[in-house]
Formats: structure tokens, sequence, C-alpha cells
């Protein structure tokens, strides 16, 4: 197997808001590399700045959001210093963003194949599309959403709710990037539509061989689409490696309560929260920002922020139980966990 | 068995008027529940959007009026109650809504919110009997009150402020909540300590919660029996053990087997059955069964005339001509499918 090539490096990113009571640090410190081809999936609670982190890949911010330091490398080149007018031309035939609600930033009053081929035009002397070629193209670029070309011809409000997310889809991929960042392309969709969704967008992948950035609040849509996923905290990466590894044993607490939250299925087990609330982001408490919440927590974690160490090759967490551990120990017996029983009737027939 | 409310027959059509015959939408077509007086129980009614699950959560609390059909509360019709009765209708049936960032007034603080059903409704008989009331409210569902009391809605997280909504509800000592979607718009590591706050008023208090979803996880988890509904039509209902785990009508199983689960050795396939999207269709265009356009398993007969609740198994009932060889329910009350089985 031979390695794929790094198509996205992203370098110790900090994105900050000006705000009337001082900077709000939104992303802060993140580092991470995308390969060719490869799925990567970044999961946060709202407020966790996977959004901002999402936008400022792609170059998107506005004031009063700006990146304070760092580098987002694309292909070698660093992508936050690209001059404007050539930025233009490198946005959706490098890197694209589907961002989100997307369906709802399609135009009502223009027909979808006029929606594609305007990106086509802007982009025809860089990416030496000759205009005859364009009709093809708006084609080309809704077979790769799985849409027939007929819709073209249809205004947003002629389609449905999915149709008009593969059709967003299908503007910002209508280049072909090599990179694409789809920030919760299936929010306010049903479950049915979702599945749909995040398929076509698999197929997409593949077919273009680019590497996508998924960016989600739903664990179980994340990990069934990456192969490699991130877990925001507070603006910071606090875990990050290969899926099955993490959802095997996750390594920090956080994505571990994380997912002990998730209603499972296979058993009725007693539901399990977070205790305590994500953090504002205005005044952070010294060390590491999960430290209130976390039942693990020791004196060390109150004063000293933890940064993103490796646990294993391909595993990496930023908290102080490592190196000391090799795995998150057992959850300490006074852990102030809210639980409430599985309703009384199936348990006891369980027991009995 | 009495019913504490009951929804006979109900049917709900929008849109439409006199010269607009055709752009009538059903959006609840001819439904039959009634939730008992005894055994209060957690029940889902699920579904896309589109399929009628907040129309029926409407008419439930009142907030809408069947276009067919009645809904009773202590055996008296909503409609035509007297004053005295529809406050106490009002009072023991309460709401809990989707959106905790929309439904609270941001210049009230939140005290007011809490006291507000109090005075309303006379439950208090002073005002220190009223903070009581409050407090012993807000620690149910897990807030502290010195924490929680004196703030604005915007200095609490959408969390807190869900489960303030759910502290209001049960300061009108309800016999019934209704939650429509209590928890789509809370982050995941919230969402936990909601529902267990709703099964705490269950298990405890003995209230009736009829939680409207469309996600069946959460479902499973905290319901003991469930609704499966599409386009205004019950497809499925029984024990959300018959039904989640073992889903009969092609609906439903369409419908677990799309939920993304953390687990990946459970892969979703890459085949897509029943392509498409529920549409509600104008009411003279449906014959056969609503589904049948997005079934896999679609046969002639669908086409031909709407599926009766047939019953493969105790404890569950599925609208399907695949099932055409079991029986068919008997009562038209969709609760009464898993209240039989009990029995």
């Amino acid at each position: 197997m031979s390695p794929e090539r790094e198509v996205l490096r992203v370098e110790d990113l900090r994105v900050e808001y000006v705000t009337s009571d001082g900077p709000v640090r939104a992303v802060d410190g993140v580092s991470f590399t995308l390969l060719a081809g490869q799925r990567m999936g970044l999961i946060g609670e709202s407020g966790s700045g996977k959004t901002t982190l999402g936008t400022a890949i792609v170059r998107l911010l506005r004031p009063p959001a700006r990146v304070t330091s760092g580098r987002v490398v694309v292909d070698g080149n660093d992508f936050l210093q690209v001059p404007d007018r050539e930025l233009r031309q490198l946005r959706m035939r490098e890197v694209a963003l589907i961002p989100q609600a997307a369906m709802n930033s399609l135009n009502p009053v223009m027909r979808i194949g006029e929606q594609i081929a305007d990106g086509l035009i802007a982009h025809a002397q860089s990416a030496r599309i000759p205009r005859r070629d364009v009709g093809q193209r708006v084609g080309g670029a809704l077979a790769q959403v799985g849409l027939p070309s007929h819709l073209a011809n249809r205004y947003p409000h002629q389609l449905s709710g999915g149709q008009r997310q593969r059709a967003a889809m299908a503007i910002a991929t209508a280049l072909q990037p090599k990179i694409i960042v789809a920030d919760e392309p299936t929010s306010a969709l049903d479950v049915v539509v979702q599945r749909q969704v995040m398929q076509t967008l698999g197929r997409l992948q593949q077919g273009l061989h680019a590497a996508v950035l998924l960016i989600g609040h739903d664990m179980g849509l994340v990990t069934q689409f990456a192969d490699v996923i991130g877990v925001l905290y507070a603006g910071r990466l606090v875990e990050q490696g290969p899926v099955d590894d993490i959802l095997d044993t996750p390594r920090h607490p956080y994505t571990r309560l994380l997912i002990d939250s998730l209603p499972s299925l296979d058993e009725k087990k007693p539901l399990r929260g977070i205790p305590g609330l994500p953090p504002s982001l205005l005044n952070l408490p010294p060390g590491c920002p999960f430290a209130p919440r976390c039942p693990y927590a020791f004196d060390r974690c109150r004063v000293e922020t933890p940064v993103l160490q490796s646990i294993t090759l391909l595993q990496k967490a930023a908290c102080h139980l490592y190196p000391a551990h090799t795995n998150l120990p057992p959850l300490p017996e006074t852990a102030d966990l809210l639980e409430v029983a599985p309703p009384a009737d199936e348990a006891d027939v369980a027991v009995l | 068995m009495t019913a504490l409310l009951e929804v006979r027959n109900a049917s709900k059509i929008y849109g439409g008027g006199l010269f607009k015959r055709h752009d009538r939408t059903v959006a609840l077509d001819h439904l039959s529940y009634s939730i008992p007086e005894a055994n209060p129980s957690i029940t889902a009614i699920a579904g896309e959007s589109g399929s009628g699950k907040t129309t029926l959560a409407l008419l439930m609390m009142g907030f809408l009026g069947p276009t067919s059909g009645q809904v009773f509360y202590r055996g008296r019709d909503v409609a035509t109650m007297s004053v005295a009765q529809r406050r106490l209708f009002r009072r023991e049936v309460q709401p809990i809504f989707q959106d905790p960032y929309d439904a609270f007034n941001p210049f009230y603080r939140v005290d007011h919110v809490l006291e507000t059903p109090l005075k309303r409704f006379g439950l208090a008989h002073s005002k220190t009997d009223a903070r009581r009331q409050i407090e012993e409210a807000l620690e149910r569902v897990g807030l502290r009150p010195k924490e929680t009391l004196g703030r604005f809605p915007h200095q609490l997280s959408g969390g807190q402020r869900q489960r303030i909504g759910v502290a209001r509800a049960l300061l009108c000592q309800p016999r019934i909540i209704v939650a429509d979607e209590p928890v789509s718009m809370v982050d995941a590591s919230l969402r936990a300590t909601i529902l267990a706050s709703l099964q705490v008023l269950n298990r405890d208090l003995g209230i009736s919660i009829i939680y409207i979803t469309h996600d069946l996880t959460t479902a499973y988890q905290i319901c003991a029996n469930i609704v499966v509904l599409y386009l205004g039509n019950v497809v499925e209902a029984g024990t959300v053990d018959r039904v989640i785990r073992t889903p009969k009508h092609p609906y439903t199983q369409l419908l677990v087997s799309s939920i993304p689960v953390a687990d990946r050795s459970r892969r979703r396939g890459e085949d897509m059955p029943g392509e498409g999207e529920a549409a509600a269709r104008p009411v003279a265009a449906r014959v056969g069964c609503a589904f049948a356009p997005r079934c896999p398993s679609a046969m002639d007969m669908c086409y031909e005339s709407p599926p009766p609740l047939f019953v493969p198994d105790a404890h569950r009932a599925a609208a399907c001509f695949l099932h055409k060889d079991a029986p068919v329910v008997s009562t038209v009350d969709v609760a009464s499918i898993w209240e039989k089985g009990a029995a």
C-alpha cells in the first residue's frame, strides 16, 4: 500500500472573535493533516469551535473572527497567505465548503443549473473550461451527486429537501476539488434522507478521490462515515485517531463520556449525560477546559493545560492521565453522574 | 378501563378551502388513540417530518381542533367543554416545546415563567409556598434552585432552559405531558439528563408522557410503547421491544436501518431502499397504502386499498399486507394494541 499524498495540513491554528468583553478564542492551537482520499470526522458540541475551524480552513471567516496564528497548508502552500485574487481561483477548485444548512443557501430565483454554471464560469479561465462545455459540466456535477440532469431546469422550491441538499453539494463540488469541508451537511434532514445524503457524500468522495473533513455533532453519523476522527472541546482537539480505535478504547474522558451518553438500540441502559456544562470560551478555567466536568480530574488538571500527546502509534489525547496510564482507568466510584434506571418493569423481568 | 385523554377517529386536513379543493393535505387520517387513567407510561409518537406527529400532539393538547372526529378529556369533548373543565384540561395536560431558545420571553427572569402557572391556576397559597414548590420542581429536573432562579434565559444553556420547561410543566401538577422533540435542539452530552428527568416524572409522579420524536434510539431507551406514523396513518404500533427491535412494517424497517449507530461493525449498506421522500399527497390521489410508492415489497393489492392494522404477534400491529394472514386489530384505538397484549 503506497502512502497517500498529504493534501491538507493545519498547523497550530488559532482563531479569535473580538467581542466587547475581550477576545474569545474559538479555535485554540488545532493541528492535523489530511491525506488524499481520507475521510476525517470532526466531532464537537455547539460552541466547541467546529464550524469556526471549518470556515477558517476555507478562509471564509468574517470579522469579528480572525486567525491570530497558525497555517493551513494546501498542497504545500499556505492557503492563509494566498493573495485574494488567487484565492478566488483556488477556492472551489482546490478546497470546497458544503456549508451548514446548504439547502437554504440556494438562490430561490435562479434555476439549479444556472447556479452551478455560475461557479464554473467564474473559474472558466483558470480551470480551462470552454464556454460550450459548461452545460455538459453542469450535468456532470449533478450526476456526481446522483441527481438527474433535467433538474438543472428546476428552481429550488421545486425540489425536495434531500434534492436541494444534493444540489448545493453539486454547486460546491462542480470544479472537482481535492478537499471538501462538509459542515453538518445533514442537519435538519429526516433520518432516511440523511442516510441518502451521506451516501451521496461518500460516492462523491470516492469519485473525486477527495479528502473530506466532515464536521458534526452526531457521533453515530460521523463515525459511520469517517476513517479518522478528531474530538473538539472548547476549541481544542482533545482526542484524535482512527475511528475504530477511538470507539473501542477512547483515551480522553470527554470522548468516553460522549460515547457513553449515546443511546443504543441493543440494550436499555441507564441514561447517562455528562455532568456540568461546556465552559464559556470568554473565561476558560485555568488548566484543562474539561476538568470541571471530568470525573477523573486531579489537581494538576486544574492548573496545567494538557497538550495532545501520542498514546498509541495512531491515537492521540490531551489528558494528564497519560503517559502514566495506557488506558482510561475504570470510572471512579464517586463520579457524580446523573443516573436513572430503565423503566422498572423491564428491569424486574430481567432479574426474575 | 377509563381513558384520561381520548382522541377518537380524528382527522386533520390543512389547506383546501372553497376554491382549492385539490390542495388539501391530510395531516392525520382517522386516528384513534387513548391514554388510560391507570398505569401511566411513556409512549413515543415517531415519524419523519410531515408524518402528522406534531399535529397529533397539538390535537391532544387542544391547541388545534380536528377537522373530523373528537378529542375527549376525562370523558368530555374538548371542543364543547365548560370553562371550568377546560381550565382543568389546560392544567393537567402540559406541553414541553421543541426549541428552548424560542420558548422564553427574554425580558423576564426565569422565575416569571415558573411563577405564572402557580398564580394562574391558584396552586400556591402563599409566597413561601410558591417558592418551595418552584425549588422542589427545579430539583426534580436536576437544577440547583440557587444557581437558576433570578437569571435571565440568555444566561442559561439550552439544556438548562429545556429543563426549566420541564419544571414549569411540572408545577401545574399535570397528569399528561406532551413533549414535542424536547431534545432535538440540545447537545448530545446534555440530552440524557433531560430525558432522564422525563423518566423521573413518569416513574415517581405517575405522569403519562407522550414523547414526539423522529429519533428511534431515544424512544427505545425511555419509552414503553411506540406509534409510528407515515403521512398521517399509523403504520406500526406496539411495545418498543417489538417495534424497534424487530420491525414488521417496511417503513419502520427503513427507519430503523437508517439510524446511524456508533458501531462500525454495522456500517449501513450502500443500497438504498425506498429512494425518495415522503410527500403529502392530495386527498383524492391516495387509494392504497401511503407508503407503497417507496416500498421495496409493494404488491398490486397495496395500490388498491389501504391496509388495515394486522396483528402478526402479541403487543404489536402493523398496517401492511405482508402480514395479511394475521388477524386484523379488533378495535380502532391504537393504545389497545399494547394494552390488550399485556392482559
